[in-house]
């Protein structure tokens, strides 16, 4: 200790003294911290608030790298000033074993490199306080620091260091450190590949920061929507070093076994080498003298101490132990991944809909790490007149069932990724109820498999499975498991903490949906009782119940699908007596402007809809930015970033990107989320068309607070305009469900459309809704037959263009007559008004045009006609193009 | 009592077959010694093997009666010796007091901070570099850089100083200045100094060697050497004779 720290003060005192160390830490610290300064500069001018988590970010992204070549090149200097300076034959006597040497001179340098790497790390968490007063966030950059910075230091100036040693020569160990990296790495994965399909990923991302992020960042703070930012709530510290951990491992062991190594390279004792016998005329004579001088120069030392094997032993045990635990990480993910690929080709039978659960009650507890201990005791009913003895679950598959307990008769459980299977003997008689008690344990949470893509999980898997060629295996060990419970937050569906009962069938989403099983359709109500311990300071559940305290207790009856709690290290502000805000505690002065508008929102959505009464308790919570978060934010609809949690239209999300924009969130836009909500919350509906209802109750209420500004028409510059069924969860078509809606409020005119609305969701009872059976009820209010329309553009993709032909205009003794067609060039029926302006008022008929048909009208008028216009108030869902007629205008008789 | 030094039948052949030591006995104890020897005599190796710098090909060398094969015993003589290299140079960002420091703390003396500070202020003073002290290390003359390599290589109190080709650049001046330096030096701690130059030692060494083409040809005293070649009025004449002598039988 002693000895380290004379190494450690002496490498000070003589990089202190050394201009070149100075004008490098100097460039160092300057190119480190510019970023940070930058943002800072601006940070006052920005349309978007600038938390610590900018700021670090910036500082991160190229700190590593720089840190990685400023560490290299201490560790360069230290060696040559001690071998070019020919002070080492005096250092090389002193009577310290060699390994001691080594790794004092390593952490000697070390020790003058971390000062220096601390120094932008505070400047720019002095920044981040500067900008705004958040103390408590200081953790965030030690913790950056620790996880991306120090790892750097210490890989970087080993290596330089054992290698250096090693060669004696810098550019020579540059040249041996890359070349090792690539092709050793390659041809060492391509032997290992016959042997035990492994496959070890380079040393790149361990020093690389981010340049994608700094680019994204670049652009959110310039008021873009949604790059890869990370959330001001925390750093992600385990997630982050869990991936160091693997990222630097196989790198780790390397430097570990070279560091060993290097001291049996420093050069002490030459050892005696015996000299080749060589006729003085050999041709190769002049080569071999060459081969010899690389020989005595590699040769390692003589009498090196038991120290110094000792050390390389360590050294090479620890170095096997990364490496071991790398191919452990490796085989588990492999092993993880063929279950995920049995479960999802597997054909599971689900549970039939005679049973239900009547009653769920969970006692659980999430730990560090995310981990999770409970106990759920679920009541399970026959409600069809036939025995049942199968029940199929849905639970997190990083959840074990520990222990199943029954009631009565033996259970037999079976589980395949996160299908669980419970048979029961005897099977339950119909009417029947029994008492399945599970204890369960694990990390709920989601993995993603390092794998090449192209492709869905499964062609993945199947390649990297099937793979004949080493370049078509990944590292494995670089995987990820993304807990539902981090430092930054908690995100618990009810699946992460209790068996779910799955009804609709264990399907995979086609390619284009995602990965993993298609959601459930069917969902009935359960009496919940949760009891939830938990880390943080706040959480919330969809039933609007906001705890804080470390520990969330709800009763209600809910749907489990759609059930899901929320917590993380928030604090809350009440908005009067109906409202509650959630919120990151660094975004507290975001939060003074936010909650006005909030509060204002509830007092528009009460008045904008006065047939709906509001759920006595809303719950606004700033949702923090998940990793690899990429939402497109759409200017023109802001409503849609606000997300409606669960069935009961009570809670809502702010994402973290939404609730830093300066100006304060649009009133409406929160009404808008609030009536949609309620409406939501009142009606019961399948699954499968949920996210249908919520946009189309998303966009209602937008049409109701006057903030639609869209008018029936798609426009259309010569070709047809790509349409997708309004029911379709691909691509969102929120243009065309308010186009269609415009259309649908023109039908049955506005305040049937409202009562139409009203009566579905008021008047449906406890029945599950479906998109059908609410465009029916508003059919039924305008007294129109809407069936068409529903298929046409809800199920189907139809767009209807119109064109006027053969438009005539006749003096007929006192009147004039008017005839023509309207011609349906497009797809889908349409309900299309035809307006005769004359010199005497307008007159109007609303002709029906079926799918590609041609519907003719005739009219009689008065006055003199001007001109015949199809649709001028745009009120007909079509697509208006060019070369499609409008308007014809009279101009007299020829 | 043990001799300080025993070197036997060392032999010492080059990777490219050069054979710089061949065969060499020397028995060294207290006082000055002195060894003597033409450019490539050898010199250099011995000393290297001597402060375990260098492997020997065979022979077999005891310090204090330990064998310095064994991995143990190398601590324990690295700590007895201090070595002066001909090409010596102290780490240019340190001042000469620092540098004393440094190379105490290095050689692990179980001293207090006060007390090493103490011993290089002293050893400064012997060497005559109290004045420079305080300047920075990378800034002195050849001759304090050679002054403060005495200094560095007395830091820890060793039994043997090693100096190899110490005058070797240094004007006339410095030399004679050097020369009573070690002098001085020699009366505390045994020394061995190997040189070209033969004024380098004698007025001071009790005992020389000549070495010349890795063969030691003489081991004595001063006077022996010179009543060998009869006629000789100064140990260079007598060194040159000698040198002469075995050269013309090595020719
Ligand atoms: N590493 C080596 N490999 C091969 N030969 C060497 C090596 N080192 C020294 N020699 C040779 O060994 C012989 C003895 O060298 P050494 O340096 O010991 O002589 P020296 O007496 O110290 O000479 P000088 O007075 O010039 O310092 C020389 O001929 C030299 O060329
Ligand atoms: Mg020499």
């Amino acid at each position: 200790m002693k000895l380290l720290r004379l190494f450690a003060a002496h490498e000070m005192l003589a990089q202190w003294r050394s201009m070149r160390f100075r004008v490098i830490a100097v460039v160092y610290v300057v190119l480190v911290s510019a970023p940070a300064v930058a943002l800072f500069l601006i940070s006052g001018r920005t349309p978007r608030a600038i938390g610590p988590a900018a700021f670090n970010m910036f500082l991160l992204s190229e700190q590593p790298l720089l840190t990685a070549l400023l560490a290299a090149g201490m560790a360069i200097d230290a060696l040559s000033r001690e071998r070019d300076e020919g002070s080492f034959p005096v250092l090389s006597v002193a009577p310290i074993s060699s390994a001691g040497y080594v790794l004092r001179r390593w952490l000697s340098i070390v020790a003058i490199c971390i000062p220096v790497t601390l120094l932008p790390t505070i400047i720019s968490a002095a920044l981040a306080v500067h900008t705004r007063i958040m103390l408590p966030l200081l953790p965030m950059f030690a913790e950056g620091w620790l996880v991306s910075v120090l790892p750097a230091v210490l890989v970087s100036s080993a290596l330089a260091l054992s290698l250096g040693t090693i060669t004696g020569r810098a550019v020579l160990s540059i040249i041996f450190v890359a070349l090792f990296f690539t092709i050793g790495l390659d041809t060492m994965n391509d032997l290992l590949f016959h042997v035990h399909r492994l496959h070890f990923a380079g040393p790149g991302d361990l020093f690389a920061g981010g340049e994608r992020s700094i680019d994204e960042l670049t652009w959110a703070i310039r008021g873009f929507w949604f790059p890869d930012v990370p959330s001001d709530a925390a750093f992600p510290l385990r997630a982050r070093s869990r991936a160091l951990v693997s990222r630097a491992g196989i790198t780790g062991a390397m430097t570990i076994a070279f560091l060993a190594l290097s001291t049996f390279y420093l050069r002490r004792t030459r050892r005696d080498l015996r000299p080749w016998k060589l006729a003085a005329n050999h041709p190769l004579r002049t080569l071999i003298g060459g081969v010899n001088r690389i020989r005595e120069e590699y040769a390692p030392d003589s009498g090196s101490g038991t120290a110094d094997r000792v050390a390389l032993i360590v050294g090479l045990i620890l170095a096997g132990l990364l490496t071991a635990s790398i191919v452990h990480e490796q085989a588990a993910f492999a092993s993880l991944a063929a279950e995920r690929f049995t479960g999802e080709t597997e054909q599971g039978v689900p549970t039939s809909t005679g049973i239900v659960a009547e009653a769920v009650t969970i006692d659980a507890e999430i730990g560090i790490e995310g981990s999770l201990h409970g106990h759920v005791a679920t009541i399970i009913r026959n409600t069809a007149d036939h025995p049942e003895s199968h029940f199929s679950f849905d639970l997190n598959p990083n959840v074990a069932v520990q222990k199943l307990a029954v009631t009565s008769g033996a259970a037999r459980i079976r589980r395949v990724w996160e299908r669980l299977d419970v048979d029961l003997d005897p099977p339950l008689a119909p009417h029947q109820a029994r008492t399945m008690s599970f204890d369960l344990a694990g990390t709920p949470g989601d993995i993603r498999f390092e794998l090449q893509s192209p492709g869905n999980f499964r062609s993945q898997w199947t390649r990297y499975r099937d793979a004949k060629q080493s370049i078509y295996l990944t590292d494995l060990s670089r995987s990820s498991i993304l807990p539902a419970a981090t430092e930054v937050r908690m995100r618990l569906r009810a699946t992460d903490i209790a068996p779910v009962l799955r009804y609709s069938p264990w399907a995979v989403q086609p390619d284009d949906h995602g990965e993993g099983f298609l959601p459930e359709t069917i969902t009935t109500n359960t009496a919940l009782a949760l009891r939830l311990r938990h880390l943080y300071s706040i959480a919330v559940d969809s039933c609007g119940v906001v705890a804080a305290s470390n520990e969330i207790v709800s009763r209600c009856s809910t749907p489990l699908a759609s059930y899901l709690i929320f917590g993380g290290p928030l604090i809350q502000r009440p908005l009067g007596p109906a409202a509650t805000l959630v919120f990151i505690p660094s975004h507290e002065a975001l939060a003074d402007a936010h909650a006005q508008s909030l509060a204002s929102s509830i007092q528009i959505a009460s008045e904008a809809w006065p047939q709906l009464s509001l759920p006595a308790h809303l719950v606004f919570v700033e949702r923090p930015t998940e990793p690899g978060d990429r939402q497109w934010y759409n200017e023109s609809m802001p409503w849609l970033t606000v997300e409606q949690i669960g069935a009961r239209g009570a809670v809502f999300f702010v994402p973290e990107m939404l609730f830093t924009t300066r100006k304060p969130i649009n009133a409406n836009v929160f009404a808008a989320s609030i009536i949609a909500g309620t409406l939501r919350g009142k009606r019961r509906v399948v699954s499968e068309d949920a996210g249908f209802f919520t946009r189309f109750f998303t966009s209602v209420a937008v049409g109701r607070l006057g903030m639609r500004k869209s008018t029936a028409v798609e426009r259309g510059a010569g070709f047809t305009a790509e349409t997708a069924p309004l029911l379709s969860e691909v691509f969102r078509p929120e243009s065309r469900m308010a186009k269609v809606l415009a259309m649908l409020e023109y039908r049955v005119g506005s305040s049937h459309f409202i009562d139409g609305i009203n009566d579905f969701v008021l008047r449906g009872g406890e029945r599950a809704g479906t998109a059908k059976e609410l465009v029916d009820a508003i059919g039924k209010a305008g007294g129109v037959d809407l069936t068409q329309t529903y298929e046409d553009y809800f199920v189907g993709r139809a767009l209807p263009q119109l064109t006027l032909i053969d438009v005539t205009f006749h003096h007929v003794g006192q009147r004039w007559e008017v005839t023509g067609s309207v011609k349906n060039v497009g797809t889908g029926e349409a309900f299309v008004p035809i307006a005769l302006r004359t010199a005497q008022g307008s007159l109007w008929q609303t002709i029906r045009v079926g799918d590609g048909a041609r519907a003719t009208f005739t009219f009689s008028a008065a006055g003199e006609p001007h001109a015949l216009q199809l649709d001028p108030d745009r009120v007909c869902y079509r697509q208006a193009s060019i070369g499609l007629i409008e308007n014809v205008e009279y101009r007299g008789e020829s | 009592m043990a001799p300080l030094i025993e070197l036997h039948g060392i032999r010492k052949t080059y990777s490219d077959g050069h054979e710089a030591l061949r065969g060499v006995d020397l028995t060294l104890g207290e006082g000055m010694f002195g060894l003597l020897g033409p450019n490539g005599a050898g010199k250099t190796t011995l000393l290297s093997i001597l402060v375990l710098a260098l492997e020997p090909t065979t022979g077999t060398m005891h310090f204090d009666g330990i064998d310095a094969a064994s991995g143990r015993a190398r601590l324990e003589i690295r700590r007895q010796i201090g070595y002066l290299p001909q090409d010596f140079q102290p780490l240019r960002n340190l001042t000469g007091a620092e540098y004393l420091v440094h190379c105490a703390r290095l050689r692990g003396i179980a001293m207090t901070r006060r007390n090493i500070d103490r011993r290089a202020r002293m050893l400064l003073d012997a060497v005559d570099l109290t004045d420079v002290s305080d300047r920075l290390s990378g800034e002195y003359s050849g001759g304090m850089r050679r002054r403060l390599g005495i200094a560095q290589a007395l830091i820890h109190a060793p039994r043997m100083l090693v100096i190899d080709e110490p005058t070797a650049g240094l004007d006339p001046e410095e030399r004679i200045h050097f020369r009573n330096l070690i002098a001085e030096v020699a009366e505390e701690v045994a020394v061995l100094l190997s040189t070209h130059i033969s004024e380098d030692i004698e007025a001071t060494c009790d005992r020389i060697a000549v070495l010349t083409n890795g063969v030691l040809v003489f081991d004595g005293g001063v006077d022996a050497l010179m009543s060998r070649s009869g006629h000789a009025t100064s140990l260079e004449e007598a060194y040159a004779a000698e040198l002469l002598r075995h050269g013309s039988r090595a020719a």
